[in-house]
């Protein structure tokens, strides 16, 4: 009988396939929504666009409503992780790039190159280029390390340039009929770039916190699938 | 009444169920063996596990256990085992029947940023209608006609909506099904004709039946607007040798010329494949021709060239050198032995009568679009079926779809000359605009450019032209007697070596007796620094470490190795003892030819300048000019395989709408990723695909990504994550699917990962997601499974037939 029991318990606490898997966010977050650019004409209107995963104490500074965000130099959203003793921060900028056409977009090299140049002296050795993809965008993370233009100190980049999938570019132009529905759609398929700048010490401190943040960068509606 | 107790008696005992446990048996020994002999699961499946007679045999396993339970009636104490065991073994057998009605198993497709909440069931039939919606003309109304197998197990011929009948006007017939087909895109060549769009479509030769004696048969004539003034002549073929079809299609009517590099003279002319087949001579050489035009399974047709081997019987020059006929450097007579020395003075060109276009068909049904213009210019382009690299969709496919060949010829004069002339133009474009940026010239340009203020002439022009006519003498330097032109001359006599460059012009004296000695065994093919060796030139140690592998030196080390012997000698101008020129005062020519190595020393010529792409070039691109065919669908009866995963159905369509009819045939596209093909002139779309369940949760594939093994591309695991949502208000949650990680909702839904693709982490992923419902899992198979468990437990304890021992 002992016997008996003890097959039964085996067969029936067999193990769940259904244990959870799914990696928890390293950091406290709170999921928070960026608007994408304006036309240009007031009263400003922009659409809501994009949503991350943010740490919550990461401080954010968005952009005036009564300014235009046309100019693709303004940033569409910024964030600042200070350090605890004070010394110094780092600044986390999110751009859009929106084209017109699929040829039009900017190469993600050229933005490297661009990026490249605000070193006035950039450590060889710390560069890497590592492909990424994720939320249906695709495209580099540029790493490196040295002295930014107008600084002193040693400062590190972490950068995400990320073009959206050709054939979402495709799809993404027969979903949202009319003409606010292709403001949308033009801000939906931008590129866009995060760019994390900081002391070398404070980017290396808070790096996995930075790197959960740009791959839970995603488009707040999701992509249509023609099939 | 009697006999229906013993059919109850029967149905609920022993015999009936080893009756029915023996031909469970044999169902299931004759799938395995049918597997095993196909390699065919759903061959197996479908006689087995997806019978009706195996459903039929489950029905007969739940009747008997079901009688042989109420037989026990009335219940007593002692019946307990045996009626939980029974009852458990209902309801398992009672989850399995469920399942096989409403349990669902299909794959769910999603590509990172987006969302479906759609499944394909695999091994289903079913057409996908899409129209245009009226209001919308974005947006578009979509309805599946199912397949479906009567009794007979033929299909029946109506098919109707799955769903809401949202084209009821719309009639679909089943006029033939054959099981297995083979389907090909067909591009420029359909069947026995050739189309493009916009011309009449012409017929196609069979380059088997032609004699291989005559021309080729031209199938049409096309003028293009913006292209060369001629009409192009069409030929239309198919092959079984594409190589050899398109080299007789570009030979025929090509002429060779031979022409003097400095005054253009034209030293021979001839066919092309006359030079070819034997060695041709002309008054002042003899040369030798090869016409490489190759082709590989993986490529398709290569890239053309010529191969040209001469010897000028004046200078006694051995040379060889390679004509790309594609290209960029399509044209161009390349010196790949000695680049550095500059061109040949003879040049080697083409010219054909009639521009000509050629649609190949080899025997893979892959079509070769090849232009050769008037100048002997190829352009291949591939078009195979199975992997388009380009395709015109007009009106989101309701337009149809076309292939497009870009022309990549200009209208204007586009041969060697004119192409060297436009790069000549660039090279003098770029000087300028670099004059105005600029604020120092390197010292052999202010030499040159003072020169030609003195002279009053223009010193962009005329430095360019220099180096163009000094780039067609083959050697180091410019020669010494090679007459130079009026105004060039009055700069050569106007260069004021004197003036601060004393040491510069004596260096260039000691560069011309060096190179005076070198430069004919050089040309011969001797290695320099063997040569230098032999010649026990003191600074030779700095040249050895320029030469990296054994043996001679190849053509861009001997490059490198001259221009530093080169500027050894002016770096060490001032060591070096005096050297008088031949004559006072010194000629244009000696000049030019002192001045050419006072270039050389800073990698000035034309060989070492990297020129622009050529004007021409951008012209073409701007042309746009583009010819297109439409894209159509080829199916074929195949002998069905006996793998049945293998087997690819068809189907012809009877379509009818009001006073229209239409016939179609359709290839199964088991993925249903493919093309959808328009109907009625575009008013509707199909495809012949599997069937489509909406399920309640909808899936957002957030990332994908193929974990490896440390510093190795092995993959370790493969992952994705997920943002499921049912629909309701509750939001949506999160969940990382893997190989080993399945999810399940509490309604019994299983999501597997199957595959991801490409591997690469920098693309954008595709996902297979297997989905699974079992829907009477947690009530009824569980349960079951744990009752038939407990049953067996108190068979044991309760020992209910130990009476019948005693």
């Amino acid at each position: 009988m002992p016997i008996l029991i003890l097959m039964f318990l085996l067969l029936t606490g067999c193990s769940d396939s259904n244990s959870d898997s799914t990696a928890p966010y390293p950091h406290p977050y709170t999921t928070q929504e960026f608007q994408g650019r304006d036309t240009g004409l007031p009263p400003y209107q922009r659409h809501w666009i994009y949503r991350a995963k943010v740490p919550v104490h990461w401080v954010r500074v968005v952009p005036l409503s009564t300014e235009s965000l046309l100019d693709t130099m303004k940033p569409l959203s910024e964030f600042l992780i200070k350090d605890d003793a004070g010394t110094g921060q780092v600044k986390i900028a999110i751009h859009n790039f929106p084209s017109d056409h699929l040829n039009a977009r900017i190469a993600p090299m050229a933005q490297i190159l661009r990026w490249k140049k605000q070193f006035s002296s950039l450590d060889p050795t710390s560069e890497q280029l590592i492909p990424q993809a994720f939320g249906g965008f695709s495209g580099f993370l540029f790493v490196g390390s040295g002295t930014l233009s107008g600084q002193e100190n040693l400062s590190m980049m972490l950068a995400w340039t990320m073009q959206i999938y050709p054939e979402h570019y495709q799809s993404l132009s027969l979903a949202f009929p009319g003409n606010e529905g292709f403001d949308r759609v033009r801000q939906m398929r931008a590129d866009y770039t995060l760019k994390v700048t900081g002391p070398k010490q404070l980017v290396e401190k808070n790096r996995e916190a930075i790197m959960s943040f740009a791959t839970s960068f995603e488009l707040i509606h999701e992509i249509p699938l023609r099939q | 009444m009697k006999t229906m107790q013993h059919l109850i008696k029967f149905i609920g005992g022993i015999r009936f169920a080893i009756a029915l446990i023996a031909t469970v048996a044999l169902f299931v020994m004759a799938g395995t063996f049918i597997e095993s002999r196909t390699e065919s699961h759903q061959y197996a499946s479908l006689f087995t596990y997806g019978n009706p007679l195996f459903i039929a045999l489950l029905w007969g396993f739940f009747v008997n256990i079901l009688i042989s339970a109420l037989r026990r009636w009335p219940f007593q104490m002692r019946h307990i085992p045996f009626l939980t065991t029974h009852l458990g073994l209902l309801m398992i057998l009672a989850g399995a029947l469920y399942k096989s009605y409403a349990g669902i198993q299909g794959n769910m497709s999603i590509i990172e940023g987006s969302a479906s909440q759609e499944i394909f069931l695999p091994y289903t039939y079913a057409v996908k209608v899409e129209k245009k919606d009226e209001v919308h003309a974005d947006q578009r109304k979509e309805a599946y006609y199912a397949l479906h197998k009567s009794l007979s197990g033929r299909f029946n011929p109506d098919l109707k909506e799955d769903n809401h009948p949202f084209f009821p006007e719309l009639k679909m017939k089943l006029v033939a099904y054959a099981p297995h087909s083979s389907s090909r895109m067909e591009t420029w060549i359909k069947g026995d004709m050739g189309v493009i769009s916009g011309i009449k479509p012409f017929p196609v030769y069979d380059w088997k039946q032609l004699d291989p004696q005559s021309n080729l048969p031209v199938s049409t004539r096309i003028r293009l607007p913006q292209m060369q003034d001629k009409p192009w002549q069409v030929l239309a073929l198919r092959t079984p040798d594409r190589a050899e079809s398109a080299k007789r299609a570009y030979l025929e009517g090509l002429d060779l010329f031979i022409t003097d590099s400095f005054n253009q003279t034209i030293l021979y002319q001839g066919s092309l494949t006359q030079a070819i087949a034997a060695p041709i001579k002309w008054a002042g050489g003899e040369a030798k021709v090869e016409l490489s035009f190759e082709s590989s399974q993986e490529k398709g047709l290569m890239d053309p060239f010529l191969n040209v081997t001469f010897h000028l019987n004046e200078s006694g020059l051995n040379a060889s050198l390679q004509i790309p006929l594609s290209g960029d450097e399509s044209l161009k007579n390349l010196n790949e032995q000695s680049v550095f020395f500059g061109g040949y003075p003879i040049a080697f060109d083409l010219l054909r009568k009639e521009p000509r276009m050629v649609l190949l068909q080899d025997l893979h049904g892959d079509d070769y679009f090849l232009a050769f213009d008037l100048y002997g210019r190829v352009h291949v382009r591939t078009y195979r079926p199975a992997a388009l690299d380009s395709l015109i969709v007009y009106d989101q496919g309701f337009g149809g779809y076309a292939v497009p060949y870009a022309f990549p010829f200009t209208a204007h004069l586009n041969g060697r000359l004119e192409r060297e002339q436009v790069e000549l133009s660039d090279l003098m474009q770029q000087i300028r605009q670099g004059l105005q940026t600029a604020s120092l010239l390197s010292p052999p340009l202010q030499l040159f450019q003072t020169a030609s203020q003195k002279a009053g002439v223009d010193f962009v022009e005329n430095f360019t032209t220099f180096l163009s006519i000094w780039n067609r003498h083959h050697g180091w330097l410019y020669p010494n007697d090679l007459l130079l032109s009026e105004s060039i001359a009055e700069v050569m006599n106007q260069l004021d070596w004197k003036n601060g460059f004393q040491s510069e012009q004596k260096a260039a004296l000691w560069a011309s007796a060096l190179f005076a000695e070198l430069e004919g065994p050089l040309v011969a093919g001797s290695d320099v620094l063997q040569l230098l060796e032999e010649r026990g030139w003191p600074l030779i140690a700095e040249l050895r470490p320029l030469k990296t592998g054994e043996g001679f030196c190849t053509a861009q080390e001997t490059a490198v190795i001259l221009t530093t012997l080169t500027q050894q000698l002016f770096k060490a101008a001032n060591q070096l003892p005096d050297m008088l020129p031949h004559a006072h005062p010194l000629s244009p020519e000696t000049q030019a030819h002192l001045f050419s190595a006072y270039l050389r020393a800073y990698s000035l010529h034309l060989s070492d300048l990297q020129l622009p792409n050529s004007s021409a070039e951008r012209e073409v691109n701007s042309s746009e000019m583009a010819l297109e065919t439409p894209l159509t669908l080829r199916v074929e009866n195949q002998i069905p395989n006996r793998k049945l995963e293998d087997n690819v159905p068809k189907i012809t369509l009877l379509l009818t709408q009001g006073e229209r009819s239409e016939l179609v045939t359709l290839a199964y596209d088991p993925i249903g990723q493919g093309l959808k093909w328009p109907i009625f002139d575009g008013e509707y779309l199909l495809r012949f695909q599997p069937k489509v369940q909406t399920i309640p949760y909808r899936l957002r594939l957030r990332q994908a990504r193929q974990i490896n093994y440390a510093n190795s591309l092995q993959p370790y695991s493969f992952e994705s994550d997920l943002l499921i949502s049912d629909g309701t208000e509750a939001p949506a949650i999160e969940k990382t699917i893997s190989m080993n990680h399945v999810y399940e909702t509490w309604e019994g839904y299983r999501f597997y990962l199957s595959n991801i693709a490409p591997p690469n982490e920098g693309a954008v992923k595709h996902v297979q997601i297997i989905v699974n419902h079992d829907p009477g899992k947690y009530w009824l198979t569980y349960p079951g499974a744990m009752l038939l468990t407990l049953g067996i437990i108190l068979l044991f304890w309760m020992k209910p037939y130990a009476f019948l021992k005693k």
